[in-house]
């Protein structure tokens, strides 16, 4: 039971500055705990496309033997014009989970039983957030990927955060993420996505080390590229 | 093996479900518009036959609505079918859900359009027919049959399609084109009785026109088809799906252009 990628090869396309992956190899197990760690544009968004299966690896395989979530708490497949039920029941319908106890824990977990019937898009996006991870997380996965640890309002960061730690203590659960902090506080194992080539770590304060080098070298490039204007950002006015 | 392939016919049936409620999005225009387009075909051909007279009355036996609603709503049933090269060339956002395929997705999209004119055809043929005295129609089984062969027809030829769709996205203007052309030769307004059999062997081809030429005879028991042909249709339409999808499983790896 797990996730395993086999000689993956992937980049992105119609972008400025193309991003490479090569040679991927990696197995991530169903109780595993495990980040993808990554400055901003570095692929991680990449990989979690390839992972989940919206996008083909350029070579290679990705070999899933273990259920895995959508990367919560996105969920762009919602229709909003409908409300949280509805929306609900669809998810429901795709993972032939009993729609009623379904939805009744979704709506309890996102705190969203008077909002219940009303549109998704005449509510707030904090409810809407605690909805979309909520529907994750009330099924049954083996893997649960996740891509952003803040849910709903600041009130509700600490409720979402123990149930991500709960999902972690009973399943697998894969992050992608550029914060080092998420990382220390969910994972045991990161694999560094490091434009020379991704680095595999068991410790993860080394990973976390690795990423801050990684930011400080792309820093002192940007500084080369582009020094500082010495007129204060003044322009010429041509 | 049975209940992965139960769980697939539930995804599915949960995507149709998915895409039915989000046509209802744009009710207004959107939704309408599937039932008021091939309202407009009939109507057009219709009047068109009031000024131009004997040159399109349909052979006789056939009631002149009848006659139209057989022609234009099953090959509005194939068109939509062709509809699943956009589906598969472009990434949907559901296919960051791990447990749907881009193959779901094509297939959900066009039976969800199946649904809706296969309902409309009857919402126009019923009362249509009982005005014209045509009803009932003389068999329903092949009368089907045909319908559901000419959506797979077009359906096979929108997998077919994907394939150059995704490596050359401006030919979507082509199919455009080939379409109307195909619409025209498919008898949307004529019988091949209608037409000099001179011509009939290189209209003969086309596996649509028999689709066509299926549901008219399926209807009337006056008319009786020279040329239509189920095995024909049959043959195509497996050639066809087999094609499609070995090239759908072989683009799944080229990238988009």
């Amino acid at each position: 039971m797990s996730i395993e990628l086999r000689n993956v090869t992937v980049r992105t396309r119609n972008t400025l500055s193309p991003i490479t992956l090569s040679n991927l190899n990696l197995q991530i197990g169903a109780r595993d705990r495990f980040a993808f760690l990554g400055p901003p544009k570095s692929g991680v968004e990449l990989v979690v496309s390839v992972i989940c299966g919206a996008m083909a690896p350029d070579e290679g395989r990705v070999i899933r033997t273990s259920s895995l979530s959508w990367p919560l708490p996105s969920a762009p497949f919602l229709h909003k014009h409908l409300t949280f039920v509805a929306n609900a029941r669809f998810v429901a319908r795709i993972y032939e989970a009993d729609e009623r106890p379904f939805i009744n824990r979704v709506l309890e977990m996102a705190d969203l039983q008077e909002m219940a019937e009303e549109r998704v898009d005449h509510c707030p996006s904090s409810a809407v957030s605690r909805f979309t991870f909520a529907l994750g997380a009330c099924l049954p996965f083996d893997i649960y990927l996740v891509i952003k640890t803040k849910v709903g309002d600041k009130s509700d960061h600490e409720k979402f955060a123990g149930v991500l730690t709960d999902l972690g203590k009973r399943s697998g659960l894969i992050l992608a993420t550029s914060s080092t902090k998420d990382v220390a506080e969910y994972c045991d194992s990161a694999l560094v996505l490091d434009p020379v080539g991704p680095v595999y770590y068991d410790d993860i304060e080394a990973a976390t080390e690795h990423l801050q080098r990684i930011i400080k070298r792309r820093e002192e490039t940007d500084e080369m590229e582009f020094p500082e204007d010495e007129s204060g950002g003044q322009f010429d006015d041509f | 093996m049975l209940k992965a392939i139960g769980s697939q016919i539930n995804v599915l049936k949960a995507l149709t479900i998915h895409n039915l409620q989000g046509q209802m999005k744009t009710y207004r225009y959107g939704f309408a518009w599937v039932i008021l387009e091939p309202l407009f075909y009939i109507a057009g051909f219709r009047m068109m036959r009031q000024f131009l007279g004997g040159s399109l009355a349909p052979p006789s036996g056939m009631t002149p609505l009848m006659f139209y609603v057989l022609g234009v709503i099953p090959l509005f049933l194939a068109f939509d079918g062709l509809k699943a090269f956009g589906t598969l060339a472009k990434p949907s956002k559901l296919a960051a859900l791990p447990r749907v395929t881009p193959l779901d997705l094509a297939l959900a999209d066009t039976t969800a359009s199946f649904v809706i004119y296969f309902m409309l055809f009857w919402l126009i043929a019923i009362p249509v027919s009982l005005y014209e005295h045509a009803w009932p129609p003389d068999n329903v089984m092949a009368l089907m049959l045909a319908m559901i062969l000419g959506w797979v027809l077009g359906l096979s030829a929108g997998f077919i399609l994907s394939g150059l769709v995704r490596v050359f996205p401006p030919s979507k203007q082509f199919i455009g084109y080939s379409v109307f052309g195909l619409r025209i030769s498919s008898g949307l307004f004529f019988s091949i009785t209608m037409l000099p059999t001179t011509i009939w062997p290189y209209l003969t081809w086309n596996p649509l026109l028999h689709v066509t030429e299926l549901t008219r005879d399926a209807w009337y028991e006056s008319y009786v088809s020279p040329i239509a042909s189920f095995s024909f249709v049959i043959k195509c339409a497996v050639v066809m799906m087999l094609l499609g999808l070995s090239i759908e499983r072989f683009m799944r790896r080229v990238p988009a252009a």
